[in-house]
């Protein structure tokens, strides 16, 4: 296939046939290639897990907090993987909505990617409670103490605020894949994975009953998911802006923390789809052009993030607050300056780049990229989370926060717990809607064109 | 004397206008459609087939504001329960009122329109596969499903591959399901 051939945005002369055969070929026997990067997500669950254990045995102290840093690693990463899932359902609920037609290609990818970042997240209060026995704390529920949770807690906002994200994007995602897994399963011989995928397919038939109440739902649950997107992140913010603290403590947060998430989470579709579509040999539907368009989209994130940089120093030093002005000058120069000018260059400077069409065509730059944004988006949450706190009002209780091995392990156990749970869907289910990128190909009319 | 049992057939279509043409002329000759069948989500055959819009709407909206009153009592009677000042802000604060209320009302809404899909979708739909099913239609196969007088069956079948089914079958009433029609 030609280059210009890969730029158009219709799949082209492909039969419904043809679409079906190539999507569900992703489902066959993994290769060697698979089961390697299957076994090396393993061993970072395993050091992640025995992490975890030793922490929960040891307690706290075998983290890097200190007082004056009371969140470091644990809370970035939460911070960055929340940041992740908006991408999912940035993609299949708001480009729906707008009636983007490069969404089709690439949406079940994200929305997968949704889930796993945003249950990847999940995990991480859990560890940084240390005694994650008592988390039920958190959720409403009628005690026999009368204790409630404390609701003006924007913490508890984010308790919420993640769970129904993660609940409304699950049910998205299951609902979206219905039809799909039909089509497996009619495609499936008679066996075990058959009588599965009957059951997972709740019956699904294509019936117009079934189709008319279908895309009706659909678009209410993309209507209700597109406010949680944006919310989803301005309450993360929130657990940060509602605070005194110099540096947090500001109203750009939750609009600068929803650009931030969707260029990460834009930047981590990126990083999965180019690889997938090599190795599932789906070029022909996973096409340059919506590689292009997310290029685009991201180049968009990264002017408003870094427009939200440049302000937040702006308001420092217009708003002639000492303590303000004190930590934007503590960040680009103190100790936590490599993170600062990693953060700057990586989400602001590389992603100019995409200005250049030959660069945001080009799929060994555009994987690259997509993997220095999302370093740069990990540490823009680490510079936010630990400058600030290392470095707050007096001089005296400053302090300075470095990674213990216990945190890096865990780090390295989420990515390892992120990519497994995605390695292990795309060959359980298909990676890309068979339905809809059909349905983006036009019906089949009689003369043998599209209508 | 029983009157005799109506003839049923199922049409597979190839091309999306043949199966569109049947579903518009199938008011002039007289023939029930029973249930139609298409591999994606096609707009074009449940509005000529059902003009009706989706009741969903009304659930969903019934779950949003269900959830909104939720939220904003949960925020309201535990802050009552638990009467502290605590970081200097009052017992009854709007802010977490908000929050609290608008998380609730999508969740709540979501869940609620998953409810409806279910419901009026009837899924999961236990009685799978019914008669006139066939796998093709997860494939590249439009299908409709048509019952009309046993007299007419043959003239039906025949005004079915003239129109282009590319193939026409008979189906038995071992079933029961119903058609959206």
């Amino acid at each position: 296939m030609s280059m210009t051939e890969r730029m158009k945005p219709d799949i082209g002369a492909f039969s419904y046939r043809e679409v079906d055969r190539d999507i569900l070929a992703t489902l066959g026997r993994p290769g060697k290639l698979y089961l390697a990067l299957l076994a090396v997500c393993l061993f970072c669950v395993a050091i992640g897990a025995v992490s975890w254990v030793y922490l929960v045995l040891k307690g706290m102290g075998v983290t890097g907090l200190n007082n004056p840093v009371g969140w470091g690693l644990l809370i970035t990463t939460f911070v960055f993987w929340v940041g992740i899932g908006h991408a999912g359902t940035l993609i299949s609920a708001i480009l729906y909505l707008l009636r983007v037609s490069w969404r089709t290609a690439i949406f079940r990818a994200a929305e997968a990617s949704t889930i796993f970042a945003v249950a990847t997240a999940g995990l991480f209060p859990l560890i940084h409670l240390g005694r994650l026995w008592v988390m039920y704390y958190i959720m409403p529920y009628p005690s026999g103490r009368e204790l409630w949770p404390n609701f003006r807690s924007p913490l508890v906002w984010d308790v919420l605020a993640i769970s129904t994200y993660l609940t409304v994007s699950a049910v998205f995602f299951f609902v979206g894949l219905v039809p799909d897994i039909a089509a497996v399963r009619d495609r499936t011989p008679p066996g075990i994975r058959k009588t599965l995928l009957k059951f997972l397919s709740l019956g699904w038939m294509g019936s117009g009953r079934q189709w008319k109440h279908y895309m009706a739902a659909y678009v209410f649950f993309a209507g209700l998911a597109t406010p949680l997107v944006i919310s989803v992140h301005s309450v993360v913010s929130w657990d940060f802006a509602m605070s005194i603290v110099p540096g947090w403590h500001t109203t750009i947060f939750a609009p600068y923390f929803v650009a931030g998430a969707i260029l990460s989470g834009l930047a981590m579709v990126l990083t999965i789809v180019i690889p997938l579509r090599k190795a599932f040999r789906v070029e022909h539907i996973i096409r340059v052009y919506h590689l292009e368009s997310m290029a685009k989209l991201l180049l968009f994130t990264s002017l408003i993030v870094g427009y939200a940089y440049g302000v937040e120093f702006f308001m420092a030093w217009y708003s002639g607050n000492v303590f303000e002005k004190a930590i934007f000058a503590y960040r680009p120069t103190g100790e936590y300056a490599l993170p600062f000018w990693t953060m700057v260059i990586c989400n602001t400077i590389v992603p100019l780049l995409f200005f250049i069409r030959k660069i945001r065509t080009n799929l060994i730059t555009l994987f690259i990229i997509s993997i220095l944004v999302n370093i740069g988006m990990w540490f823009e949450r680490y510079n936010i989370i630990v400058t600030s706190l290392s470095h707050e009002f007096l001089p005296h209780s400053w302090g300075v926060y470095r990674i213990s091995l216990t945190e890096y392990g865990i780090l390295i156990g989420s990515f390892g717990w992120f990519f497994l749970l995605f390695l292990s869907f795309i060959k359980i289910l298909p990676a890309i809607s068979v339905a809809e990128v059909k349905e983006s190909m036009g019906f089949p009319s009689r003369k043998g064109g599209r209508t | 004397m029983t009157a005799p049992r109506p003839a049923e057939l199922l049409g597979v279509f190839e091309s999306h206008d043949a199966f569109l043409t049947i579903l518009e002329q199938a008011g002039s000759r007289k023939v029930t459609i029973r249930e139609i069948f298409s591999p994606v989500p096609d707009h074009h055959a449940v509005e000529r087939l059902a003009g009706r819009k989706s009741p969903i709407r009304y659930v969903t909206a019934a779950g949003g504001i269900a959830g909104l009153v939720a939220g904003i009592a949960l925020a309201l009677l535990t802050a009552r329960v638990w009467n502290l000042v605590v970081g200097g802000k009052p017992v009854m604060s709007i802010v977490p009122v908000v929050v609290v209320g608008f998380e609730l009302t999508i969740l709540f809404g979501a869940l609620a329109t998953l409810a409806g899909l279910f419901f009026f979708g009837r899924l999961p739909f236990v009685r799978f596969p019914v008669d006139a099913y066939r796998e093709e239609f997860s494939l590249d196969r439009f299908g409709i499903w048509l019952e009309c007088e046993a007299s007419q069956g043959d003239a039906i079948e025949r005004w079915l591959r003239e129109s282009g089914a590319v193939r026409v079958e008979r189906i038995g009433r071992a079933d029961a399901a119903e058609g959206i029609s």
